[in-house]
């Protein structure tokens, strides 16, 4: 029993890869902005960490999302939807931890409507980015895993299904191809 | 032309359209240079010019792409069925407003400011680097795409998170406001040393000059609609492989009495209209408000730098643009900005390189005599390296004054073009397609306005102030 539940989550984190990788990528990229900008290795450290963990468990989240059919592949609106909520909870999550580093207390720049507000209109902006890479990564990692993992089998279906299309094309130019050597050769 | 079957329309509507390459390349220097450069001069308010721009561009994608998927053709080629000089008009604008390499000598400008580098070294390296690349188009590619992919996401993301950790609410509702600040024209716009830099702006609002027309060539390359019936290009590497009489003499129409067919087109304009609006115009919009956001935070701090600009001193618009990113609280945002101008004119450079090649190739291929004993994937590497060689001459030797100024210079010209494809999709569109599937009141009206637009900007900066101060 406990040996299921376990291949379980571990399927599971497996599963999440692709999305909690993009989104700790941009954990990543505040950390390293605040090194370039000057403002200490600590407080990189901090960024990284605070915006890493959240962003990371909401990417894995949106893929497994996406696996369950909740979410169809490759359609911008529901990432957008998505991002919306989970993009200003995890800058909440960084700022608050950043305030706690410097002053010792929690604490945002500025009040926590407007701090919430801003991030989310930037967030669809975020998500398209997310989804960008999503799209670029995922199918290659679910490809991989799906013969051990039945939770990717799915997902890596519904991306399947739609490069076939590009790939009956693909089938067919290689088929003029092969007729043309061919005729080429006759002559 | 003959009559083949419309492939079936994707299932839905998906991100990974051929709007990739509109956004990769359309998403560039406007956005992240141009575009903050006049919101730190002239404030917010400006950004209804941009407003307009985009949301033309994207009408123009919409049309650009009806004639392409229609038919597998270019839209090249459709100008050529409506009066051939007027293709060969295309073909010679073209090569004089893409001999200005304004992408890669910004892209090199801002290395010059990171690494002190001159920009004409690193300029001339990444040009001849971007032949070298597609003239191994096979090998290498796949991969490149793949990279660059990666990067325009990366730099979508990190737009988002530096905008979000230096920007305000207040700068983004009045960025936001000042789309809306429609007839707003402060005086000192009206000078020789603004009014062509307000107009190239507006024509880098989005993709820029020539891109739409070659979009239509990448519609057909992904086989969008009847572009599936089209065989693919390759790189001059790799000419063996390919029978050079493979190309097709014409495109191929569908059978627009058969409802079947109306049902499978409706489904393409379906999946092109969201491609045009929801991921181009949104996507182009966000990334600019990201960048307008961060470029505000600077000006706010460092009112200096607008006075640096106003001046006129053109070669100063990077440092300075730098200056008041760094001034925004954060020291090395800075060189953050300029490690992305760096990024963008390279990655700019290789889409339009690329796709210059492939629409010269393209028209001298299907309307020259003896071209296609030469072959597609030639006249391709031709224009390639004809096009990199006259970008290094410019580059080294050229009359423009630092790397800026080229791109100012590129911007400006690039109306000129965009002027007149808008002219061009009128009568393609109305004269060539068949009724059923004609462009209706609404799309034509505003083509044609947009045609009234640039044209009418481009002309009266000409007149009044002439063009001697681009350079």
């Amino acid at each position: 029993m406990t040996t299921v539940t376990k291949s379980r989550l571990a399927d599971l984190g497996e599963l999440m890869l692709p999305g909690a990788g993009i989104g700790a990528a941009a954990g990543l990229f505040a950390g390293i902005i605040t090194m370039i900008a000057g403002l200490g290795w600590g407080l990189a450290l901090v960024n990284v960490i605070a915006l890493a963990v959240p962003m990371a468990l909401f990417g894995g989240g949106y893929t497994i999302l996406c696996a369950r059919g909740v979410v169809p592949v490759g359609v911008f609106a529901p990432a957008a939807l998505y991002w919306l909520i989970a993009y200003p909870v995890s800058r909440l999550v960084q700022e608050g931890s950043a305030s706690v580093y410097l002053t010792g207390g929690p604490g945002l720049s500025t009040d926590v409507v407007s701090f919430a507000l801003y991030n989310a209109l930037l967030a669809p902006g975020l998500a398209f980015g997310f989804i960008w890479l999503h799209e670029r990564v995922a199918p290659l990692w679910l490809l991989r895993i799906r013969d051990h993992n039945p939770l990717a089998a799915g997902l890596a279906e519904a991306y399947l299904a739609y490069a076939s299309r590009a790939y009956q094309q693909k089938v067919r130019e290689d088929a003029r191809k092969k007729a043309r050597r061919a005729k080429r050769a006759h002559a | 032309m003959p009559i083949r079957k419309l492939p079936e329309a994707p299932p839905s509507v998906h991100i990974l359209g051929p709007t990739v390459f509109l956004l990769a390349l359309g998403v560039g220097m406007g956005e992240s240079f141009m575009w903050p450069r006049l919101v730190v001069v002239f404030g917010p308010e400006i950004r209804w010019l941009f407003l307009i721009g985009v949301t033309l561009q994207a009408v123009v994608m919409l049309e650009m792409s009806r004639y392409a998927m229609a038919t597998g053709e270019s839209i090249f080629t459709g100008a050529a069925r409506v009066f051939k000089p007027l293709m060969w008009f295309f073909f010679l604008t073209a090569i004089g407003v893409y001999i200005w390499p304004g992408h890669m000598s910004a892209g090199a400008g801002a290395f010059e400011e990171l690494t002190g580098v001159p920009w004409q070294v690193t300029g001339t390296i990444a040009l001849v680097a971007v032949a070298v690349v597609f003239t191994l188009a096979r090998v290498i590619y796949d991969l490149l795409e793949k990279v660059l992919g990666v990067l325009i996401g990366c730099l979508v993301i990190g737009t988002a998170v530096i905008a979000s950790m230096v920007g305000s609410l207040d700068a983004l509702g009045d960025t936001i406001l000042g789309m809306f600040h429609f007839g707003y024209f402060p005086d000192e716009i009206q000078t020789a040393a603004w009014f062509p830099v307000v107009v190239g702006s507006i024509a880098f609002a989005g993709p820029s000059g020539m891109q739409q027309m070659w979009y239509t060539l990448h519609l057909r390359e992904s086989g969008a609609a009847m572009g599936a019936h089209i065989p693919k290009l390759t790189g001059l590497a790799h000419t063996k492989d390919v029978d050079i009489a493979a190309m097709p003499e014409r495109g191929f129409m569908f059978d627009t009495e058969d409802p079947a067919e109306m049902e499978k087109w409706k489904g393409w304009r379906k999946w092109v209209t969201f491609d045009a609006f929801a991921l181009f115009w949104g996507v182009t919009m966000l990334v600019t408000i990201s960048f307008t956001v961060m470029a505000m935070a600077a000006a706010e701090e460092s009112a200096a730098v607008r006075e640096r600009l106003l001046a006129g001193d053109r070669d100063a618009a990077l440092p300075a643009m730098a200056d008041a990113f760094s001034s925004a609280g954060w020291a090395g945002l800075g060189s953050v900005f300029l490690g992305f101008i760096s990024l963008i004119g390279l990655n700019a450079t290789l889409g339009l390189f690329d796709s210059f090649s492939r629409g010269q190739a393209d028209m001298v291929f299907n309307n020259v005599k003896g071209a296609k004993k030469i072959g597609m994937a030639r006249l391709y590497g031709a224009f390639l390296w004809g096009v990199v060689i006259f970008g290094i001459i410019i580059v080294n030797w050229g009359p423009a004054d630092g790397p800026t100024a080229v791109l100012d210079i590129l911007a400006f010209l690039s109306t000129f073009a965009m002027g007149a494809y808008c002219v061009t999709l009128l009568l393609v569109n109305n004269r060539i397609l068949p009724k059923k599937i004609r462009p209706g009141i609404v799309p034509n009206v505003v083509i044609g306005l947009g045609a009234l637009f640039y044209l009418g900007m481009l002309f009266y900066s000409m007149i009044k102030f002439g063009v001697t101060d681009m350079g």
